[in-house]
């Protein structure tokens, strides 16, 4: 019987005793640190990939813009004097003036485009005003 | 047992010391080098794993007046090769046998260019194309490397390329506007610093820092790329034509200073450009504004702009041509040796006569004389914006080896230099109604925060419009006065002036070596354009109304029909609304 009582008196096991005391404190930190070592895996697999989109966008500038002064160098071939007079000549069968007679057309010739559109100097039209209504608002206070 | 226990300390004490004495040495050394020299063995280490390379921006496109573009900016690749790499025959062989299809070379011929040497870098092929150098870098050849770089491309070919001029493989301008307008064209170039490998090339996701570089302009010029050609066609014709040792055209808006067209011989040709070659190093300069020629009886318009404009005569004002003027002890003569009697002042520039600009520089007087030269320019460099620009040679009375002969030479543009640049902006000043106008070359130059525009500047009142006026009745009568003058223009009027000149050599003049030239504009009712042409050293005609004033007859109805300007009426077949 006073066995039993001794039984009876014990208190009952905890049902997770594991983590009770030291464990639960080191278990937090180990996660802790297993976060903090995997944000840092994730940053800086990610630091990586974006040097690497950054390096390879950089890349497709590179070869747009030499793309384009590809092109431009093209264009202005095709817009050289020698090409023209050679397409006059072997194309279009002309030939220089010889006897020149002068018809003055009293008309605006047509306006001229020029290619490519980098080397087309227009004039900048000044910018409109874009204030918003509560600017517009604001700016009518004295103290503003 | 206590004297045993005595000789241990005193080693103890000893070893003791010893480790002491090292580990203060060792203590030392470290603060040496990590405090001391810190900084030196810092940079030694950074260019160590450190790479720099500098970054160009696109240099800026040179265009003509109309936006047409004469040089452009294309992006290639400089391939360079390890030579220590490469000393891995086996390497050598594989890494030449992958380059071969790309650069066009055989294996051979790649192995070949590294050269004796065993250290550095061989530059392989330069200029490659863009797509070819990206492919080349994506191959990975070890020991190859590709450097980006820029290459100049002349859509017209050889048009202009004196004045153009050129630019090294440091895409710095060497020559003519692509060194003048080095800032503009080249902007700043930036600096890549990157972590590198052992064989230099930079780390993939390494430390990358690339400072701002300032980008490039771009520069219109007011040249015209249709009268530049028809100019340069035209002067190449006449030197053929005269055999002639060379000779500058330069064509101007008379009313502004821009110069349309600007060309001279002998000079280089952009696609055939040999900087090695030390011999053709003469052939780079722009002979427009770094050459000094005495120019002869175009200077007559000069001093008679000169007394036209002090009142001290008039186109009817007359002078007694005996055919021989004596002054300070030399006898001066006409060109053809003639005596014309009592003679007007049209006639005298008609004939050209140097006894009459003798006299009409006697009237002038030496001081008012020099002081008009100098008004009209001579003496001082047009600040045209071109590198080289000479000043001319003038002396004055107030220098002390003038002679009152100088006064007559002058008179008739002999003992005086001057460049054709100065030459024309100074008639151009007699066409535009009196001004000196500022020549200038460069019409805009457009960068990031918009275009910035040259505008004409006047640099000073020379003679009155009257004067302007005067002149050029009288310079349009030496044209359309005389019976096939050389400079007639169909359709047009047009006020002119030839001269011819000999060159002076050590000692005097050389007898059989002239320079011919002539200057005109048109129309006289409002002068679009100036032309000034100067063909030197003619063989067979030797005269500039010969062999300068067709080249003139030939250019200008080319340039005034493609400038729009409708010729005067005789020659106008009919008008359309």
């Amino acid at each position: 019987m006073s066995t039993l009582d001794r039984l009876i008196s014990r208190p009952l096991p905890r049902p997770f005793p594991h983590i009770t005391g030291v464990r639960p404190v080191l278990l937090g930190a180990f996660l802790v640190v297993a976060s903090l070592g995997l944000l840092q895996v994730a940053q800086t697999s990610s630091a990586t990939t974006t040097g690497y989109n950054l390096q390879r966008l950089e890349n497709e500038r590179s070869a747009t813009q030499a793309e384009v002064h590809q092109l431009e160098a093209e264009v202005a071939v095709l817009t050289s004097i020698d090409r023209i007079e050679r397409e006059a000549r072997g194309r279009l069968g002309m030939v220089p003036a010889g006897n020149t007679m002068t018809l003055e057309v009293l008309k605006q010739p047509p306006e001229q485009k020029l290619v490519p559109l980098r080397f087309l100097f227009e004039s900048k039209a000044p910018e409109a005003s874009t204030s918003s209504w509560w600017q517009k608002l604001l700016n009518l206070l004295p103290f503003f | 047992m206590p004297q045993r226990m005595a000789r241990v300390s005193w080693r103890l004490l000893l070893l003791g010391v010893l480790f002491c004495a090292a580990g203060l040495i060792l203590t030392a050394r470290l603060a040496q080098l990590q405090i001391v020299s810190h900084g030196h063995y810092a940079v030694e280490a950074e260019d160590e794993h450190m790479g720099m390379e500098k970054v160009f921006p696109p240099r800026g496109a040179i265009l003509d007046r109309n936006g047409f573009p004469l040089a452009l900016t294309l992006d290639t690749y400089d391939i360079y090769i390890s030579r220590k790499v490469w000393q891995d025959e086996k390497l050598a062989a594989s890494g030449a046998e992958a380059l071969s299809s790309v650069l066009g070379k055989r294996p051979d011929e790649i192995v070949a260019a590294l050269g004796p040497d065993t250290e550095g870098d061989a530059l392989i092929a330069g200029s490659v194309g863009y797509d070819a150098g990206r492919k080349i870098i994506e191959m990975g050849v070890p020991g190859v490397r590709a450097t980006a770089t820029i290459v100049r491309f002349h859509p017209e070919g050889d048009l202009a390329s004196a004045l153009q001029g050129f630019v090294g493989r440091d895409q710095t301008g060497l020559a003519g506007l692509e060194a003048d307008l080095q800032d503009e064209l080249g902007g700043a170039a930036g600096t890549l610093y990157f972590e590198r490998d052992s064989m230099g090339n930079p780390i993939p996701f390494g430390y990358r820092q690339l400072s701002k570089s300032k980008p490039a302009s771009d520069v219109r010029l007011t040249i015209d790329r249709y009268i530049q050609e028809a100019t340069e066609q035209a002067l190449d014709a006449a030197i053929e034509k005269n055999g002639a040792a060379g000779g500058t055209i330069i064509v101007m808006e008379p009313k502004t200073g821009a110069i349309l067209a600007m060309a001279s011989r002998p000079s280089f040709k952009l696609s055939q450009l040999d900087l090695a070659d030390e011999s053709k190093m003469d052939l780079y300069r722009n002979r427009a504004v770094t050459d000094l020629y005495e120019p002869g009886s175009v200077m007559k318009v000069v001093t008679m702009s000169a007394a036209v404009d002090l009142g001290l005569v008039t186109p009817n004002t007359t002078y007694e041509d005996t055919g021989m003027a004596y002054v300070g002890g030399y006898a001066i003569e006409n060109w053809d040796y003639s005596v014309n009697g009592t003679t007007t002042m049209t006639q005298l520039l008609q004939k050209s006569l140097n006894t009459g600009a003798v006299w009409v520089s006697q009237q002038i007087g030496p001081e008012r004389f020099y002081e008009y030269v100098k008004r009209f320019g001579f003496g001082a460099p047009t600040d045209v914006g071109l590198g080289g620009e000479a000043a001319g040679t003038v002396r004055t009375s107030d220098d002390p080896d003038w002679y009152p002969s100088d006064l007559a030479t002058n008179s008739f543009g002999q003992g005086i230099s001057v460049t054709p640049l100065q030459m024309i902006t100074a008639v151009a000043a007699i066409a535009n109604g009196g001004e000196l106008m500022r020549p200038y070359i460069v019409q805009d130059v457009v960068d990031s925060d918009g275009s910035h525009e040259t505008q004409p500047e006047a640099v000073r009142r020379v003679i009155s419009e009257s004067t302007s006026r005067t002149l050029t009745a009288m310079m349009n009568d030496v044209v359309e006065g005389v019976p096939s003058h050389g400079a007639r223009v169909q359709g047009y009027h047009v006020a002119g002036k030839t001269g011819t000149s000999f060159i002076s050599v050590p000692g005097g003049y050389a007898p059989d070596r002239v320079i011919t030239s002539c200057v005109g504009f048109a129309p006289v009712s409002d002068p679009r354009m100036i032309v000034l042409v100067k063909i030197d050293e003619p063989q067979g005609e030797r005269l500039g109304g010969t062999v300068a004033a067709p080249v003139f007859a030939e250019l200008a109805p080319k340039i005034l029909s493609y400038l729009g300007v409708p010729p005067d009426a005789p020659a106008l077949v009919q008008h359309a609304g």
